[in-house]
Order: C-alpha cells, then sequence, then structure tokens
C-alpha cells in the first residue's frame, strides 16, 4: 500500500512538461523515464490532510478503477475538491495503468488535472482518465455509469466521451441509467455490440441526438431511467432489454 | 410578411420581462450568485406544475428549484458553483409537471453587463458596414462589437459554435496589434493600458514574456503560440463540434 500524496504547483509543472513534450509519442519500453519520482518527493509533493492509501492492482475497466478510488478515497471527503495535485498525483502514480506500454501518450489533460492549482473547468476536467470514473462512481453510488465506464482504463472512448462533456448528462442519473439500460451488456460486462458505431440506427451518438430534441419537451435529467427509454423512438428498440 | 410558427408542444411561453435576474459577481476567487423574481400570472399555468431556473454555461447546468406556480419561493443557495466559470452564465425558467412534462419556459436571459470588465467585452450596435459582427481594435480596449440590426446574434454569439469560429481570429488580430506596436512598453506599469491583460494572458497560456520589438520574428512566433494554447485549453475544436451537433439536432427536429 502507499500512502497518496498530492503533487506541488511544481510538480504538476514537471508532470505536465514530461507529458507535453513526449505527447504523441507511443510508449514503448524504451521511452523516457517517467518522472515518478515526484510521488515521493519532498521537494514536488505534499502530504494530505488525511491519510488514504492506494496501491497498483489490475482494473477490468474504468467502472471498477472508479469503484475502488471511491472506496479508497472517501474518507478525504471535501479535500477531493480542493484541486491542489491529488488528481495530478493519482495520474502519475497509476500511469502504468493509464498509459501503459504500446499506447499512445495522450493530451496533458488525460493525467495531470487541469484543475490543480487553477480554476475547475467543467469543459475539460472530465477528461481526466481516473477523475471521471471516480466522480460518476461516488455521485451516483455506483448504481450507474456501467455502459459509459466500461472502456479499458487507458481509453476515455469517443462515444462515452462525447456523452459525459455534458456535465447535466454526468450529473443525471436517470439519464446514465438509461444508457445502462440500453448499451450495458451483463454477461459481458461491456458496452453491446454496435452500440458505438455513430451511423447505427439507435446508437449512443443516436441516443444524445434524440435526447435533446426530447429536452425540448420534457425535463429529461431530472426523469428516471425506464421513464427516458420508453420516450425513445422504434429505433432504440433493439437496444433495450 | 411574417413568418407563421406553429407551436405543437402546447409549451406557454415565458416572456422574458417576467423573468428578472441579477447576479451578483464574487469579489474574490469564490462564486457568483444570483436573485431571480418570477412573474407567471394570468399565464394559466397549472399551479401545481414545479418551478425551476436553469443557469447555463457552455456545457454546464445548474437547477434552482423555486417552489410551485402556485408558489413560488426562491431557494436559500443560489450560488452557482457548478458552472464553467470563463464568462458570462444564462437563464431559463422552465414550468414542469408531474409528468416530466414541461408546460412554460421562457428564452434564454442573460445579463446584459456581466461581461464589462471581461477581457473582449461583447456588445451590441450600429454598424454601418453591414457585418454581422466586428472587432474594435485600435488604442482602446478591443470590443467584439455585434450588429443591433441582427436580433437575437448577441445570444447566437454566445453559442459554442459562433465562439468557436470567432474567437480564435479575434485573438489573433488583437495580438497581432500588440506585437506589432513598437511603442508598447510591457513594463510601464500604466495599471490602464488594456495590452498589459492581453499580454499577461499571452504570458499565462506560453509562459514565455512577450519578445522585445527587435525581435520581430520572435514575436510572431509568440503570438503563434498563444494562438495554439488558447485554442487547445479553450477546446476549440469540441466546441465546434459540439456546435454542429445542436445545429444538426436542430435540422433533424425542424
Amino acid at each position: 500500500m502507499t500512502i497518496v500524496r498530492r503533487l506541488t504547483r511544481s510538480g504538476v509543472s514537471i508532470f505536465a512538461d514530461f507529458l507535453t513534450s513526449h505527447h504523441g509519442e507511443i510508449r514503448t519500453d524504451n521511452s523516457p523515464e517517467v518522472p515518478f519520482s515526484l510521488l515521493d518527493s519532498e521537494e514536488h509533493s505534499e502530504s494530505l490532510h488525511s491519510e488514504v492509501t492506494v496501491k497498483q492492482r489490475e482494473f477490468i475497466n474504468r467502472f471498477e478503477l472508479g469503484e475502488y478510488l471511491h472506496s479508497r478515497l472517501e474518507p478525504l471527503a471535501a479535500e477531493l475538491e480542493q484541486w491542489d495535485g491529488l488528481w495530478s498525483w493519482l495520474g502519475l502514480y497509476y500511469f502504468d495503468q493509464i498509459c501503459p506500454v504500446g499506447t499512445t501518450i495522450f493530451r496533458d489533460h488525460r493525467y495531470v488535472f487541469d484543475a490543480d492549482y487553477g480554476k475547475f473547468s467543467y469543459t475539460t476536467s472530465y477528461r481526466h482518465l481516473l477523475y471521471t470514473p471516480h466522480d460518476l462512481v461516488r455521485r451516483h453510488g455506483g448504481e450507474v455509469g456501467r455502459a459509459l465506464l466500461a472502456n479499458n482504463v487507458h481509453q476515455g472512448g469517443d462515444a462515452a466521451e462525447s456523452i459525459m462533456s455534458r456535465a447535466d448528462v454526468r450529473q443525471s442519473k436517470g439519464v446514465l441509467g438509461a444508457i445502462d439500460m440500453l448499451y450495458y451488456d451483463e454477461e459481458t460486462d461491456n458496452v453491446k455490440r454496435g452500440a458505438a458505431v455513430r451511423s447505427a440506427p439507435g446508437s449512443i451518438d443516436r441516443f444524445q441526438k434524440v435526447l435533446r430534441q426530447y429536452e425540448r419537451t420534457h425535463d429529461v435529467m431530472v426523469m428516471e431511467s425506464l421513464a427516458i427509454v420508453n420516450l425513445l423512438p422504434e429505433e432504440f428498440d433493439g437496444w433495450s432489454f | 410578411m411574417s413568418k407563421r410558427r406553429l407551436n405543437y408542444t402546447g409549451r406557454v411561453r415565458i416572456d422574458a420581462q417576467r423573468v428578472s435576474i441579477s447576479v451578483e459577481k464574487s469579489t474574490d476567487d469564490l462564486f457568483d450568485s444570483f436573485d431571480c423574481e418570477i412573474n407567471l400570472e394570468d399565464l394559466q399555468l397549472p399551479s401545481h406544475c414545479e418551478v425551476y431556473v436553469d443557469a447555463s454555461r457552455i456545457n454546464t447546468r445548474q437547477r434552482f428549484n423555486f417552489g410551485t406556480v402556485g408558489s413560488i419561493t426562491p431557494p436559500e443557495d443560489r450560488v452557482l458553483n457548478q458552472l464553467d466559470r470563463s464568462g458570462a452564465p444564462s437563464f431559463e425558467v422552465k414550468i414542469v409537471d408531474n409528468d416530466s412534462l414541461i408546460r412554460g419556459v421562457s428564452p434564454k436571459i442573460t445579463i446584459a453587463d456581466y461581461d464589462n470588465d471581461s477581457l473582449l467585452p461583447l456588445k451590441s450596435t450600429s454598424l454601418p458596414s453591414g457585418a454581422v459582427w466586428q472587432l474594435s481594435n485600435g488604442d482602446e480596449a478591443p470590443v467584439l462589437w455585434v450588429n443591433q440590426d441582427s436580433p437575437g446574434a448577441m445570444e447566437t454569439f454566445r453559442q459554442p459554435l459562433f465562439m468557436s469560429l470567432i474567437l480564435p481570429e479575434c485573438f489573433r488580430q488583437v495580438l497581432a496589434t500588440i506585437i506589432h506596436d513598437r511603442d508598447y512598453d510591457p513594463d510601464d506599469g500604466d495599471p490602464t493600458n488594456w495590452k498589459h491583460r492581453w499580454v499577461s494572458l499571452g504570458k499565462q497560456l506560453t509562459g514565455v514574456d512577450l519578445p522585445d520589438p527587435d525581435g520581430e520574428d520572435d514575436r510572431q512566433e509568440w503570438a503563434d503560440g498563444c494562438m495554439a494554447k488558447f485554442c487547445t485549453q479553450h477546446e476549440v475544436i469540441g466546441l465546434f463540434n459540439a456546435g454542429v451537433d445542436v445545429l444538426e439536432v436542430g435540422n433533424d427536429h425542424s
């Protein structure tokens, strides 16, 4: 077990510089060394007010990652939302999982939390590969979000992120539950095949567009999941249940 | 001939004049809050329907429950702490029935003077050129002017699609003015010099000071770097795509 710390401003800056200078590269065994030493550096990281621990382990998908982080970080309470280096520290701690060898190093805000030492941005912060799984699980108690968080932990997923770019959708248990009802396959613990194909009838992309239409007549964001699914047109019939 | 409009939804339109909203801007780094008075008299809305005020900014939204049509009661907590904070919020009043059907809705209401201290205020005026918008970019602090003959343009310009198309160009034009001004001294200590705020933003984006006037290429490179950072930080492509999605939905719906 490792005691969770937070990166200082300089620690965040060093980590971000590393990511920026290697953005777009495919990580290999010979890639430049990730600055893991920041994690326990007295100069570039600090203790939290409360002591919590995490460990390196495999996660089947982003949902399981969110559940794990929620269970470990719950004692931090308000400290979770102070944006002072915690999520960037976690991004570095789990870097081998969220950017494993053989994958591309994405933009820095996937790993460094862009709200750290700045203003929280509802338009970009959700792209952090650890923050969003944790946020959805914490916000909704793990009852919804399985379809959108079914990806590998190093992938945001285009369809899922397109939907999650809307803060009101992330807040809506009913909408997230409807997405689970339509697209989550319990047997495979994954998204149903074809759901992410943009052009497919009743796809996640279509759901998003139809949702916008219903928002003109219905207060969709506070509706129950089943009521939302029942509203949908025929093209979604093949996806539910 | 006026355009004929059909309303199949049965929703009642709540005119903006019936809604009075004022935003109290935070003087420090805390969140804004707002006050709202709503007049629903004579609109024949069922008294049991819920009254909500939805505040929004880009793709973020925060809902406030104002009671029912029969008993409008502002919530005590009216702090806008769930919204993107990069600019003015807009507000929409919704009347919602038990079955989640929207019975009444106001247009999106923006606060006219919210952006007065913003880096690039958006203002309405008559533009003799006939253009829809124009950037004033000279000795005075830049302003993005919108032609007052284009109704609804002020609100339209706050939509993601238009922001993604227009703001980067405005940013480029303002920086071009600054880097070609050889007399401008970033260290003159004049607090009223509007260029300082833009140069400060550029430094914040790139981490690099404005190069000396003799280094013309360096200055151009600095401005290019600012533009690139501005576009990535504000997710310009994402804003554009989101805006196109909204347009597509509108077309599907029409």
